[in-house]
Order: C-alpha cells, then structure tokens, then sequence
C-alpha cells in the first residue's frame, strides 16, 4: 500500500542496502512491540480455532481440524448476526461520514464560536462505551425518556425505540454516529485545514462554483483522510459490541445481535473458546476482503 | 516502586510453603521479559503495599452498593481480628458483577487466579476443572443441605457455600390500602384482587413481574412459573432443552397476560422503568431477589413483602434460587497448606457473619447463623427472610441449572422473554425461540 | 442567490481575515445549521449532568425537570468520600500518558519508516499491520493473558500499555498522512546531506504536528476509557482505573441515575478539559500551509 514509487528517482541502487537497514531500525520498536502483543496472541488464536479447546485444562483440549468453520457455514445463529451487523455498517459507515465531512465543512467556515463548537462536535467520543449506551438507553426509554417526552407531544403514538424490530437498529446506529463522529471529525477539519488555499483561489479563477470547488478540490485533497475514516468506521462497524449488549441484549429476539456479540457469549458464556476464534478468523478475513474492496473502489492512494 | 516480578517472588516465598523451588521456566522467562523491556519495567509495578512477612489472601467479589458495604465490613473485621493468624490478611477487590466472570474465567486459563473468589453455584460446573476440590479441606459441614448440595459436583466438594438467594414479592403497602386491599398477599386469588384493586382505585400501575426489564430481563420470574407449573428447562444431564411444553409456554403466557390482556402493566421493558416506578411509587408489586431489600428500606412508603403466589393455578410453590458461594482456583505450585487457608479463611466469612443475612438480607447457609438470634431478631427476619427461610425449608426452591457449558444468566439467552412482554411476538413463537436459542447454546 | 455573491461570501468566509460582518444569507443558513447540530449534541449532556446534580429521589421521579430542585452535589460527595478515586485517576493518567509517548514515538518512527524510506517487503508489512486492526479484541483476550502471564506482567502497567501500544490506528493514521507531505521537501534535504534521522526530526516531525496531536488525543482518550482488558490484568483494587472504579463503586440491583450519571462525568471530565487545551494545537496546520 505504501506509496514509495516516488522515492525512486532519487534513490540510487547503492543506496537501498542502507535504506533497508535503517528502514527496519525505524520499524522494530513498533514491530516488537506488535509481534509479541497483537501477532503472537492472534496466531495462538488462530491455533486454538482448530481445537475444542478447553481453556481451563488445555491439555483435554481436541484438534479437530477446521470443523469449527464448518460449524459456522452451517450456524443460522451466525448467519443471522453477521447480517446485522452489516446491515448496522451500512446505517453507521456513511452517516458518520456524511455528517463528519458536513460538521467540518461548517466549522471551517468563517463562523462564530468555532472553538466551542469543536468542542461540542468532538466531546461525546470521549465517553466510554457503556456511558454513551446507558445515556441513550435512559433517552429512549418509552416512559421516562426525554425523546418520547419530546415527541409525545406532536404524535399520539411515538415509537417505542430499543423493543421495536423496525427502529432498534437504527436506534442503535443514531446512538453509535452520536458518540463516534467527533472521532473522524477531528481527523476530516484537520486534513481540510491543510488544504492549501491557492487551490481554492485558483479554482476560482477558473469559475468555479461552491459545488465545483467541493467536488474539484476538496474531495480530491482529502481523499486519504476520507479513504481513512471510511475504513476506521467499518473496522469499528464490524467490531460493534458495546451499543447493542448494553441497549438491547441483542434484542428484540435476536434484531440485534451482532457478530462480536456473538463472539464474546461464545467465548465467554460457553467457554467454547476455539469457536470464538474461528469467528473471530472469519470476521477478520470478511473486514479484509471489504477493505480490499474500497481501497479499489476509492483508491487509498493518491496517485 | 518494587517491580512485578520482584513482589510475586515475596509472595511465594512468604506462601506457607515456601514454594522456593519454582525457579522455573516461567520466572526464568519473567526475568527475561523484564531485562528485555529495559528501566520501564521497574517502575511500573503496581505497589502491593504488604510486608515480607505477611501472607496475603487475594479474594475477588461481585457485590456492589448496599451489599459491597457489608462484604467490605466483613473483611474489615477479619483484617482487624486475624482470626487465622497475625500474620494473614485478605486482599478484597471488588469486580463489577457484568465483568466477574469474565475476568475469574480468563485468570484460571492463565494461572493467576485468586486465591478465594465469590462464584454463583449455578457457574460451579464450568469452573470445576480449575476450581480445589475442598472435601478434605472442609472442617465444618453444618450448611443447609441443599446449598451444601449445590456445591457438589460428582461427588467433588468444589465451593464454601455462603448464602441462598431465592426472589419473592415486594410490594408497597400505601398503594394497597389506597386501593383498599390489606396483606398479606398470601395466595394467587389475593393477589389478583390487589391488582385488580389498584387498577382500578389508584394512577399506579399494580404489578410488572420484573423491576430491571431492558433487553433478556424477566428470566427469573418466568423460570419461576415454569416450575410452578412443574416443569424444567432441561433434562437431567443438560443435554436437552425440556421447557418448550405446557408449563413453560403457561409461564410465559400469563407473563404476557400482565402487559396484555389483564391491563396490570405496559407493555414496556425499557431498562429500569419498573425499579424507578417502584422507587417513585408509580408501581405497586414486583418480584425480585434477597438483596432488594437495601432498595425497598430507602424509601419513604411502608413495605411488604410474601412467598411469589403469582401464578394462576399453580400446581406448587417454588421460587428461583442461586447462592453466593466461596470457591478456592487451581493455581501453578498451590501448596496445600495455602488452599487450607483459603479454605479456613471462606469458612470464616461465611459462619462468623451474621450480618450477611441481617443486614445484607441474603439467606445464610451456615445453620448455627440460620438459626441464631443475632438473625431471628433482626428487623429483616419478620420483614422477609422468615419467609426465605420456610421457602427453603419445605423445598420450595428451584435452583438455578448449574449448566457445564453456558451462562444462565447471559441476557442475550432471554431475549425472546422481553419480546413477548412487549407483546412484540406471540407466546408460542417466542417460546420456540427460546428452546432454539437454548438449544444452541448448550450443544 | 446569485453565484456572484456566493462566491464573494465564499471569499469572505474562507479567505478573507479581516471579516467584514456584512449579512449574507448563506452565512446565516451556515450559523444555524452547526448551532442546530451543536444543541442536539448537547442534549444528552444536559440530561447527564442535570441528572447528576439531583438527589436520588429526584432522578426516578416521574416527568421532565431539567433544572433540578433542589440542587445537590450528593452523589459526587459520596463518590469522593467513599473511595480511592484519586489513586485511581492517577493510575489512568500514568497509563494513558505513557501508551500516548510511547505510541507517537513508535508509530510515527514506522510510519516514516514505511512511506518515506524505501525497502523490500514494507507493503506486505503494511498491510499485515492494517490487517491485524481487523481482528476484534476478545479473539485476543485468552491468547493475550497467556502471553503477559508467561512474561510475568500480571498486576503490572505494563500489561495494558504494551498491548495498547501494539494497535495499528496509529500506525495506520500516520501513513496515510505522511505520504501526503511533498516529496520535493525531502529530495531538496537529502541533496543538502540530511541524514535519514534528521529528516525525520527536523521535517516530518515539525509538519506532522497537527496530526499527532489529533493521534495522541485519541489514544489518550482510547487507553483512558478502556474498561475490560485493564480490568483483567490489573489484580489490584488500588491499581484500578478510572473507568472501573467508578463502576465497581456502584450497584447493579439498584437504579441510581444520579451516581450512574456523576461517575460519568467524574470519569470523563479530564478528558474533556484535555480536549480544550489540546484543540488549538489540534487545529493549526499552518506549517503545512506555509511549505505548500
């Protein structure tokens, strides 16, 4: 993925023993550090997946090959979270996006109180998880809640949020774009900022229009922090937990049930630590083949 | 600051055994660790703050608010007394209950687990392969029967038992009177007259079956009918899901009846909107556990409280029930002088605490304290664990499965319970969903 | 609206510093749009500390009050008063300073290393680091404490730091940064004999500053709120964090709005206050500016 095509004119074939030498010098604290805590413990993982493992007495534990993936393919309980939490990425992926370009584009404009609004925009993403979910949980509660409150007085029969199969979701996705977007906000206003101005000046020059500046210079200068936040929020997407255990226990019936959800009663509530593993392979090879797939479809790279 | 290593090094040298022989690959590879991540590790050790000489019991909990102050007080009294010795202390920590498992698993996989840890009975079979079998350890076996059954798993001793904690009726006694109904709510009949009472005489709302609610709530009060109705939830090995006949969906149907056709409640299961209309006097009865009684004495209306006689023709009593147990992990090199003392040190919290059951309002399982003054004469004992204590004497209780492969109380697991109250799905659908989701999670 | 003063209220908005504070309909439309959204972000705060300051009665009563009466302090009184939380606020400032350095020296260190240095293998390497982000963190929890147990490092900072330190966002973040500084910067360095070291000190650093400290915010604030794993290897109640101490502090069978909704605000408080120091730095990529 790394762009290093343009260091070729002024790197001479001499040069790239050195080059190499010292690119890994520069790379090793990261990757010791990685490779014992991230690399290592994910390729015991990977061992585990191919056993009935036993976490409390592994030496009972059975290798049975790749049946925990067989399992899977076969698993409606799966199948039926890894649609939600699809179905979740779609509701959450753009919409932070949307409104994190929308919140930057706005404070970067010549505009009163940006400060206090940066900081209104950005603040709810240091709330922990479960904070932000039992905040909500108490905002959606049909009677005691500030929505339906609110909505009660314009409608007869306002709904009835997190038990509702329609709007559990959404609900969820609502709470999870309030909670993150002050994340890729920051990261969207600060690569707008560094859009030098001389682009805009000369766009102008050009004729261009607001929508023609946006579309011819904007977008294409922030491309990378774009591509950035689009995979960050999928990765997060896909890895969602906290919002749907705490708001709904993956209910109603099982509308809401994740995957990592699924995960973690596997892991954690059968003890069937072999089959988290081999989900958790399987999540992982899915989030790789998505990204793969918008790295094609935006190109990360700015060629 | 003393380093990790270095003070896990005391803590073996000061274990009853010394334990000096354990210079193995396990510390070599410690110290390899920590020379490899250089000055930073020194500095980074958590301070134990304890002395060479003393041995430290590390002892994890569950408990919070109400109940957290008395287990603190408990350990308090032991640190202060050292009935075990000058020398021994226990280290209390306190896990929040959603994460206690989670964490008690994970550190049994690795080797560091406490020494002595609060465990539900209904979780003592998923741990028995890490857990001390304590048969011999055990000096005293004057527990109630049944709870000292509880911790029995094939013919192994594997947990002290502590306490019973069954659920029973809360009630608010002005709302009763303002509806002109008196207690006690001694059968099903009277119970529906109280409702249909406050229905009609009060604003309040007379009865929802669960205080918490919120996604896969109401599970004890429907495991409750299903053995009121006699049936079970699964076969005797745990290898087959048994509650998808009558009794179970007549459970569950008069469940829904209490949101639907009977008008007692809404049909609403929005965390905690029961506790907070218990708390504000908008609800009038609702069904929980022991430990409610820290809430109900806080507020400002007279309470009452009877057997759960809430189930239309009911073929028995029964009430669900787990206990608060004291297990004892395997750990590397554990000396059996060390899981005697973790032995003696349960032992000490549960038989020498009356408080436990007369402040704490948990159902002691040591019969000397079952049967003492300091309990008979607290003002809990008339108020509600009288009724706990006959309930558990004529074998009215129906304990939780202690499953070997699933949680019983993933809320995950009981969603299908939330959705029927909501009236969101019909009695017998979600009852079929329940069995699938049982089904799969004991395969 | 015509295009011709739409895009002189452009011009005035975006490039002109001496604001003329004329009327413009769009620039009304843009102040009532971000003012909109900042008032529905507020609402849940609004809700959280109004709910923090009643007394516990008050917050389950029925209906909306947002102003409480009366108003008390009580449930942050009882926090402080019944607990270690300083000691615990301390140990979360340690953590998440020391993962914060340690992360922005690594990973820009690699970053560098992968988008301006050239060797074989470094895209592999790239995308195996981006890939291992995708693997949720329980898969890791089991394997992950096998790891630390053998190190010895239960019960020690280090356990949460170093596995912090291993997350790929930041690694990720600066690359897609890095390779947007001008090439020519660097070419023009190298022919004047800067050392590969120094280009790293003394250019990319100083024109990466806008974007480290947006990544030593997040990962402040990330290692700050995390909640399961230093639960698990901290087996300490005096070296809990924050975050858990506040939660171990309540209880789980009773509702209390009011401390639920103070410990919330005790807990992330700081990170807010951080926040507001940190949002000029945040903010301000004007070296960059000045060398494009």
């Amino acid at each position: 993925m790394a762009t290093t095509d343009k260091l070729d004119g002024i790197t001479p074939e001499s040069r790239s023993g050195r080059e190499l030498m010292e690119g890994v010098l520069f790379a090793s604290p990261y990757l010791i550090i990685f490779g014992v805590f991230l690399l290592l413990p994910l390729l015991i993982g990977g061992y585990m997946s191919l056993f009935d493992w036993n976490a409390l007495a592994p030496a009972e534990s059975t290798f049975i090959g790749l049946d925990n993936y067989a399992r899977l393919l076969a698993d409606e309980q799966f199948q039926n979270a890894l649609f939600n939490t699809a179905y979740f990425a779609v509701l959450t992926v753009p919409s932070i996006l949307l409104v994190g370009l929308g919140l930057a584009l706005g404070v970067n404009r010549d505009i009163k109180g940006q400060g206090f609004l940066r900081a209104i925009f950005f603040s709810p993403y240091i709330l922990t998880v479960s904070v932000a979910a039992i905040l909500w949980t108490d905002l959606y509660s049909t009677q005691y809640g500030v929505i339906n409150y609110y909505l009660g007085m314009v409608m007869s029969n306002p709904p009835q949020w997190l038990q509702s199969r329609l709007f559990a979701m959404p609900a969820i996705a609502l709470t999870t774009v309030w909670w993150l977007v002050g994340f890729s906000f920051v990261i969207l206003l600060s690569a707008r900022q560094s859009v030098p101005e001389y682009l805009y000046e000369a766009a102008k020059l050009d004729g261009a229009g607001t929508w023609r500046q946006f579309r011819d210079v904007t977008v294409p200068q922030m491309r990378g922090a774009i591509f950035f936040v689009i995979v960050i929020n999928l990765i997060w997407a896909f890895q969602v937990y906290g919002q749907p255990y705490v708001m709904t226990a993956g209910g109603p019936g099982q509308a809401t049930e994740t995957l990592v959800m699924y995960l973690y009663q596997a892991a954690f509530n059968q003890r069937s630590f072999g089959y988290a593993s081999a989900i958790g392979y399987v999540l992982t090879a899915i989030l790789v083949g998505v990204s793969i797939a918008n790295y094609y479809l935006l190109g990360g790279d700015n060629e | 600051m003393v380093s990790d290593t270095t003070k896990r090094a005391e803590d073996d040298t000061t274990s009853p055994s010394g334990a000096s022989d354990s210079l193995g690959r396990r510390r070599f590879v410690a110290a390899a660790g920590a020379v490899g991540i250089g000055g930073l590790g020194g500095c980074m050790g958590v301070a134990g703050g304890q002395s060479s000489n003393e041995t430290v019991l590390d002892y994890w909990t569950l408990f919070g608010g109400g109940d957290g102050e008395i287990m603190a007080s408990i350990i308090d009294k032991f640190n202060e007394q050292r009935p075990l010795g000058e020398n021994v202390r226990i280290n209390r920590q306190r896990t929040p209950w959603a994460e206690h498992y989670t964490r008690l698993f994970t550190s049994m996989t690795g080797g560091k687990p406490p020494d002595i840890a609060i465990s539900h009975a209904s979780y003592l079979r998923q741990f028995q392969d890490a857990l001390v079998d304590i048969s011999d350890n055990l000096n005293s076996n004057d527990y109630v029967d049944t709870i000292l059954d509880a911790c029995r798993i094939d013919g192994g001793q594997y947990a002290v038992p502590m306490d019973s904690h069954p659920v029973g009726l809360y009630y608010n006694i002005d709302l009763l009177r303002e509806a002109g109904v008196e207690p006690p709510i001694d059968s099903f009949s009277k119970f529906q007259e109280a409702c249909n009472a406050i229905l009609e005489n009060t604003d309040a709302l007379p009865f929802s079956p669960d205080p918490y609610w919120g996604g896969g709530g109401g599970f004890r009060q429907w495991f409750m009918g299903l053995h009121q109705y006699e049936g079970s939830m699964f076969n005797d090995d745990h290898t087959e899901v048994t509650f998808g006949g009558d009794a179970g969906t007549r459970s569950l149907d008069f469940l829904a009846s209490i949101s639907g056709e009977r008008g007692w409640d809404r049909p609403d299961i929005s965390a905690d909107r029961v506790a907070r209309g218990i708390r504000n006097g908008s609800v009038a009865m609702t069904v929980n556990g022991t430990w409610y009684v820290s809430v109900m004495q806080e507020q400002n209306y007279e309470w009452g409280f009877d057997k759960p006689r809430v189930f239309p023709e009911a073929q028995q009593l029964r009430s669900t029930a787990d206990s608060h147990t004291i297990v004892v992990p395997k750990q590397p090199n554990l000396s059996d002088e060390r899981v005697q003392l973790s032995v003696d040190a349960a032992e000490w919290i549960t038989q020498e605490n009356p408080s436990w059951g007369a402040q704490a309002g948990h159902l002691p399982a040591y019969s000397p304290i079952l049967n003492s003054d300091a309990l008979r004469k607290s003002v809990l004992w008339d108020k509600t664990l009288k009724y706990f204590a006959e309930m558990a004497a004529d074998g009215h209780l129906a304990y939780w499965p202690q499953l070997g492969n699933a949680d019983m109380y993933a809320t995950s697991n009981w969603t299908w319970i939330t959705d029927a109250y909501a009236q969101n799905t019909p009695v017998d659908a979600a009852i079929q969903q329940g069995v699938e989701a049982w089904n799969s999670a004991i395969q | 609206m015509s295009e011709a003063t739409a895009d002189q209220s452009q011009r005035q908005e975006e490039v002109g510093s001496s604001t003329t504070t004329g009327f413009s309909m769009r620039n009304v439309l843009v102040h009532v749009a971000m003012y909109g959204a900042a008032l529905v972000f507020v609402i849940p705060y609004a809700y959280m500390i109004s709910t923090s300051l009643k007394t516990s009665e008050a917050a389950v009563a029925t209906g909306m009050n947002w102003i409480p009466n009366p108003i008390t302090l009580g449930s942050y009184i009882q926090l402080f008063a019944t607990s270690q939380i300083l000691q615990w606020g301390l140990n979360t400032l340690l953590i998440s300073s020391i993962t914060t350095l340690l992360v922005l020296l690594i990973d820009s260190m690699i970053a560098f290393s992968l988008t301006r240095l050239e060797w074989k293998g470094q895209r592999y390497l790239l995308a195996l680091i981006v890939a291992s982000f995708m693997v949720p963190g329980f898969v890791n929890i089991i394997p992950l404490y096998l790891v630390i147990a053998e190190l010895g490092l239960i019960n020690n900072y280090l356990a949460v730091i170093l596995p912090f330190a291993a997350g790929p966002l930041g690694v990720f973040l600066l690359v897609q940064f890095f390779r947007d500084i001008p090439y020519e910067l660097q070419e023009a360095a190298q022919l004047d004999g800067f050392s590969n070291f120094r280009i790293y000190t003394r250019m990319i650093l100083p024109l990466s500053k806008s974007i480290l400290t947006a990544l030593a915010l997040f990962m402040f604030v990330w290692s700050w709120n995390q909640f399961l794993w230093p639960l698990i290897v901290l087996q300490s109640e005096a070296a809990y964090t924050l975050p858990i101490g506040v939660v171990v502090l309540r209880d789980n069978f009773t509702i209390q709005p009011a401390l639920t909704m103070a410990s919330a605000v005790v807990a992330s408080g700081p990170l807010f206050i951080l926040f507001l120091l940190l949002q000029e730095q945040l903010m301000t990529a004007v070296e960059m500016q000045g060398v494009t």
